[in-house]
């Protein structure tokens, strides 16, 4: 299943590039404009979030093999000696309908390194041409492979934005069909509820420089497809998080999905569920994506280690 | 007195730390809190320790809130003047309602369904609080020696923080254990009236000129029409402490200066050679508690005083025992040993987060973050707590930080719509990290046993780095440094 090449990252020193918060944030905020733009075709979209990815220094010694899993094309990512049987099934966002595993390798680097164990991730298949149950039925794939592999206990499901919302659904999915779940789940930024009107708060409509209710409004409508907006299966905010296993929770207050985040700490801590729950100030959405370059990354890439390593011990 | 038992705030105990936190409570609008504490009234550690010569060893303009720096007498003032330096503000700032005197915490719980602190008195009433702080302190249990027989002496003893002022030392024999921070500056005020005292040491302890005078009335006039001129001698003598910090955490090296001046100050005003090399600490300057006295010395010269080198074997009822079997008689015992500073906030039991204890996770000696916050207790702030000690600077300095730290997080509870807040295991553990590896290159992991430190020789206590870089720590709440639970469904109403 190994695939055909294998190739070594381009080895760099991390930890010299760090950037005042304030001119990454400028950075997100052209993304915002340039890139997740409702305006544009997803083609160009994907185009251009594309050419920006990948372009990130990895720490030294990182590896990237490319494997199928179940039919899913996936990237596993190993730094140094990592544990070969634990890892961490990492989701990535763009809104159910761009991006891809390149674009979550500088996190998945940082954690592997610290965590000591390999991350793989998956590429889903995106929205609109593949509307919901696609995704989740790949995710699903991806995990029941890697089942045979390694005990589920050893299993750590992440996921950022939409992957969040994705790595969530995938939870719901397995402990309703009685499935061992994994040992913990990490969520970055998730946007868990597809149905929500983004723009009912409107300070966070102006603090948020990367995403925009229109561009979430032509996201959800792309993934779900035939779907409700608020089936739990599309929205997991709206399942019952009864029985799952312990959740990390990552999200910056300036972003428009922060009350997705509160909700599920709150929900989730409620129905009894160990949620770990840390919110960054002015931070904006996915900045944990950028570990070496934003301070604020590196601390929640260090609680990420932290967290996998205490739930799969 | 109010009559409600529910509270934004709680503040566990009445002293420079609880009057300090109410006070900023206060100027940041939050009323919704009360202040316990076990004692008759505000004051602390200067309400406890009223022996005969207690006084400050920090200059009051540095041993004083920065915001209201009082009018000291003389540069440092007895403990009348401290505690009515405490009392006054107190009164003035009209926070005196809020204090519950006379109610001893006998232990308190977070009750995660209600995100609150369950605080239960002695004698059984219950008060709730969102925020519990700990401003209990590091020095206020006593601690006395386990010398054989200590209860079959026959005569009056006491520890030198539970002073018994009724009874009249004149004409009398005293023994006093310990040559501390207490006993330095109380034996040269008893030997000035008893028949004889003699002073059972275990280790010297290293005793610097203390520069102290009255002040002027020219100079208070000074102070009072330019407060500047107080500041800047605040400024001085903050900046002769970090001088001092350096020593302990840079190089020994830096301390050649304090040396002479011990030594001079030694050879000065003991002429007999004998006492005098009794006198000579056998660790490095700073390791143990630098004291600060005039008369300490002159006081063992006296005819009057014997320094006693050989270890205690056991209390008689007639008097103290030596190695070696001899009797030295006594009328009074005086314990200047100091306090319990290693088990923080014992007596209290502090449960937090999955039923687990203070006491339980600080088995291996007390941490904590900054030392203000413990993982797993959430909503729980201490000041003066862990590593948050100083060798050679102002507390008041360190207190003022951890008090604007400690309201940066009550606000940001507010603030962010959360039911707790709880400081990132990963987070603690790093900063312990570092604790850790700056102490093992510090005089107090020096190779001295000291109240710093625990039995393993682990620094528990002090700061080990330079005062200023503490409050740069804390110069503002980070509330990434958190885990956070936001405000749940009405999860409460219905669990009662």
């Amino acid at each position: 299943m190994t695939g055909p090449h294998a190739d070594r990252a381009k080895q760099r020193r991390i930890g010299a590039l760090r950037l005042p918060p304030a001119l990454v944030r400028l950075g997100a905020r052209q993304i915002g404009r340039r890139v997740l733009n409702p305006d544009l075709p997803w083609d160009v979209q994907r185009r251009r979030l594309d050419k920006l990815t990948g372009t990130s220094p990895l720490p030294k010694g990182t590896t990237v093999v490319e494997r199928t899993l179940n039919g899913v094309r996936a990237d596993v990512l190993t730094v140094g000696t990592a544990r070969p049987n634990a890892a961490i099934v990492h989701f990535h966002g763009g809104g159910y309908c761009l991006g891809s595993a390149r674009m979550v390798r500088a996190w998945a680097a940082h954690v592997s390194a610290q965590a000591g164990c390999q991350v793989v991730m998956p590429d889903y298949r995106l929205a609109p041409e593949h509307a919901h149950p696609a995704a989740l039925q790949d995710a699903g794939a991806v995990l029941a492979a890697l089942s045979g592999e390694m005990a589920p206990a050893s299993i750590v499901v992440s996921g950022d934005s939409a992957g969040g919302g994705l790595a969530l659904s995938l939870l719901l999915a397995m402990r309703d069909d009685g499935r061992d779940l994994p040992a913990g789940c990490v969520l970055m930024s998730p946007w868990l509820d597809l149905a929500r009107d983004r723009r009912a708060v409107p300070a966070l409509v102006r603090k948020d420089v990367l995403l925009s209710p229109a561009w979430l409004e032509a996201c959800a409508t792309a993934y779900a497809g035939e779907s409700k907006l608020a089936d739990p299966a599309v929205s997991p905010l709206f399942g019952s998080p009864a029985g799952l296993p312990p959740l990390l929770v990552q999200a910056g207050t300036d972003e428009l999905l922060a009350p997705d985040s509160d909700e599920l700490a709150a929900s989730a801590s409620a129905a009894g569920v160990d949620v770990t729950y840390t919110k960054w100030p002015r931070m904006w959405h996915d900045f944990a994506l950028q570990p070496g370059l934003v301070a604020a990354a590196d601390s929640a890439v260090s609680q990420a280690a932290w967290f996998v390593g205490k739930v799969t011990g | 007195m109010s009559e409600r038992s529910s509270y934004r705030v709680v503040i566990v105990g009445a002293g420079f730390g609880g009057i300090g936190m109410a006070l900023a409570l206060e100027r940041a609008g939050i009323d919704d809190y009360l202040i316990v504490d076990g004692g008759d009234e505000v004051g602390g550690t200067w309400r406890d320790n009223t022996y005969p010569g207690a006084a400050c060893d920090v200059p009051a303009n540095l041993y004083s809130f920065s915001f209201s720096p009082g009018r000291p007498s003389r540069r440092f003032p007895g403990q009348p003047e401290t505690l009515s330096y405490l009392q006054e503000l107190s009164a003035e700032r009209g926070i005196g309602d809020r204090i519950r005197l006379g109610s001893r915490v006998a232990s308190a719980r977070f009750d995660e369904g209600l995100a609150r602190w369950m605080i239960t008195l002695d004698g059984g009433a219950t008060l709730e609080a969102c925020a519990l702080v700990s401003a209990v302190g590091q020095l206020n249990r006593p601690a006395l020696p386990s010398i054989s027989g200590r209860d079959e002496f026959a005569g009056p003893s006491w520890h030198s923080a539970r002073w018994d002022h009724d009874v009249d030392l004149g004409g009398k024999r005293v023994a006093v254990i310990g040559t501390g921070a207490s006993a330095i500056q109380f034996v040269p005020e008893v030997a000035k009236i008893a028949a004889h005292v003699d002073v059972y040491q275990r280790t010297a302890p290293y005793v610097l000129p203390k520069p102290d005078r009255p002040y002027h009335n020219a100079e208070q006039l000074i102070f009072d029409r330019f407060p500047v001129v107080r500041k800047v001698d605040r400024l001085r003598t903050f900046l002769y402490g970090e001088l001092l910090t350096s020593g302990f955490v840079l190089s020994p090296k830096l301390l050649a200066a304090p040396m002479r001046m011990w030594r001079r100050q030694l050879d000065e005003q003991i002429a007999e050679l004998e006492l005098r090399q009794k006198c000579v600490p056998g660790y490095m300057m700073g390791c143990k508690r630098v004291l600060f006295s005039n008369d300490w010395y002159p006081a063992l010269a006296r005819a009057n005083v014997d320094l006693v080198t050989e270890p205690v074997e056991r209390i008689a009822p007639d008097g103290v025992v030596v190695a070696g079997g001899t009797l030295r008689d006594a009328d009074v015992i005086i314990y200047g040993t100091g306090f319990q500073t290693l088990d923080f906030l014992a007596p209290i039991s502090v449960t937090g987060l999955h039923g687990r204890t203070l006491r339980e996770i600080w088995r291996d000696g007390a941490e904590a973050y900054l030392g203000i916050t413990v993982s797993g207790f959430p909503n729980f702030f201490m000041l003066y707590g862990p590593n948050t000690n100083l060798g050679g600077n102002s507390i008041i300095y360190m207190l003022e930080g951890q008090i604007g730290y400690a309201l940066g997080a009550i606000k940001a509870l507010r603030d962010n719509g959360l039911d707790w807040l709880d400081v990132r295991p990963d987070v603690q553990k790093t900063f312990n990290t570092w604790v850790k590896s700056a102490s093992s290159t510090s005089v107090w992991e020096s190779g001295c046993k000291s109240w710093y430190t625990t039995a393993e020789g682990r620094n528990t206590n002090n700061w080990p780095d330079h005062t200023f870089l503490y409050r740069y720590r804390v110069r503002r709440f980070d509330l990434a440094k958190y885990r956070v639970m936001p405000k749940r469904p009405a999860v409460s109403a219905g669990s009662r």
